[in-house]
């Protein structure tokens, strides 16, 4: 058990994504693909709604929480 | 003549000892088809009567909340909902997504933070094939979650295989693997089994465990036991009490070897009792456990399209206490209003959900 949690501390010190400038570099490009990821899938269903839904809604009532 | 239109291939199908087993199979098939029985349901849902409905702790929220729904259309379902909340685990604002037809459901949920939750859903063709995808991508590392499941849905069992976190990227394969079945044995009693493997990290050895189900469903009250082979014993109880008013029960027994190898085990219990009131314009919920935290949540319908909620729940132990107050305001297009009238007979979509 003990010599398990040393070799994997040992293995996290040596790990290249932890610390150091790449780790930046690696934590800025997950963010945009985060921000990719977030920004697609809710206009894919937006899109998928507003083409299947019979009659079409109008886009500005579907968006804005003001209109009622 | 015959040899003409038969496949190279025949004789695999119809040699004596083939033909034999399908004579088997068929005969057997038969014989359940004869039994009646119905779909149980997932495995995961064999407390839903009571987890799900009858118990106030899934729909417990603290803070302020307001939400506002607009539904376009009804088949294929399609509809935007708007949240705006102060509170604890709560973002200010989210926008929400979801898109039912008999093919497909996509759901989605963006906070102002970007933390995105999604899920998405497939029927292939027009089978009892369903796969199920979920994901979340939180705003900071380590909130991720993917999860895949395939469903199959018989005329009286439903069977799943479901990967959560699955990886193969560190040298082998990690993640948990879940395999669900679930079997009615008679029109009232259904039994079923989970068998679950999981290896967080290359560096630790995988486990795998089983644990058992069963459901018994009767005219007006329903009993599920499921049991873990890790230690855990979880049982529920639900009961019709008259037309608008349901009671149940849940215990959870854990005996498991919690904390360090060396110790005892831990034995733990908590039993929840809950009953839920539908009126005509209201449901109220009510729940009391016996740790000494009671819950209470009404939701009632205001006038229209809106719904007011209201929660609390103390907690007599520890001396805190969480109050929540949500207005929900659900809008649908004009025309489709009177799309709506005009078909009162019209039937939802079949969404896979």
């Amino acid at each position: 058990m003990f010599a398990l949690s040393e070799e994997s501390k040992v293995r996290r010190l040596t790990d290249p994504r932890v610390g150091g400038s790449k780790a930046v570099n690696h934590e800025e490009q997950e963010r945009i693909t985060r921000i990719i990821d977030g920004a697609g899938y809710i206009p894919f269903i937006l899109y998928l709604g507003y083409t299947k839904s019979e009659p079409r809604p109008s886009i500005i009532r579907l968006l804005s929480p003001l209109s009622g | 003549m015959a040899s003409t239109t038969e496949s190279p291939v025949a004789f695999l199908t119809k040699n004596p000892l083939v033909s034999g087993l399908s004579d088997v199979y068929n005969s057997f098939q038969e014989r359940r088809a004869k039994l009646g029985l119905s779909n149980p349901g997932n495995v995961e849902g064999v407390a839903r009567e009571v987890q799900r409905d009858v118990l106030a702790s899934g729909f417990m929220f603290s803070g302020i909340r307001a939400e506002i729904t607009k539904m376009t259309s009804a088949n294929p379902l399609f509809q935007v909902s708007h949240q705006f909340a102060l509170g604890e685990r709560m973002q200010p604002y989210s926008i929400a997504a979801m898109y039912g037809s008999n093919k497909m459901f996509a759901q989605g949920n963006l906070d102002n933070e970007g933390a995105l939750s999604g899920r998405f859903n497939w029927r292939w063709g027009n089978s009892s094939h369903i796969t199920k995808t979920q994901f979340n991508v939180g705003s900071e590392t380590g909130q991720d979650m993917t999860q895949f499941e395939h469903e199959y849905t018989g005329s009286d069992f439903t069977a799943s295989v479901k990967a959560v976190h699955a990886s193969l990227l560190d040298r082998g394969l990690t993640g948990i693997y879940i395999g669900q079945y679930l079997q009615s044995v008679t029109p009232k009693l259904a039994l079923g089994l989970e068998a679950l493997w999981q290896r967080a990290d290359m560096s630790q050895p995988p486990n795998a465990t089983v644990s058992y189900v069963a459901r018994y469903k009767s005219a007006d009250w329903i009993a599920s036991a499921q049991f873990q082979e890790m230690g855990g014993l979880q049982m529920t109880y639900w009961r019709r009490l008259s037309e608008r008013v349901q009671a149940g029960v849940d215990t959870t027994l854990s005996f498991a070897a919690s904390g360090g190898l060396m110790g005892p085990p831990q034995k733990e219990g908590i039993t929840t009792f809950g009953a839920k009131y539908d009126f005509r314009m209201s449901t109220f919920r009510a729940q009391i456990d016996t740790n000494g935290k009671m819950g209470v949540l009404l939701e009632k319908r205001v006038g229209g399209p809106v719904t007011m909620t209201f929660a609390a729940e103390v907690d007599h132990v520890t001396k805190q206490h969480k109050l929540g107050l949500g207005v929900s305001l659900e809008s649908t297009e004009q025309e489709f209003q009177e799309q709506q009238e005009a078909l009162p007979a019209q039937s939802g979509p079949n969404i896979p959900f």
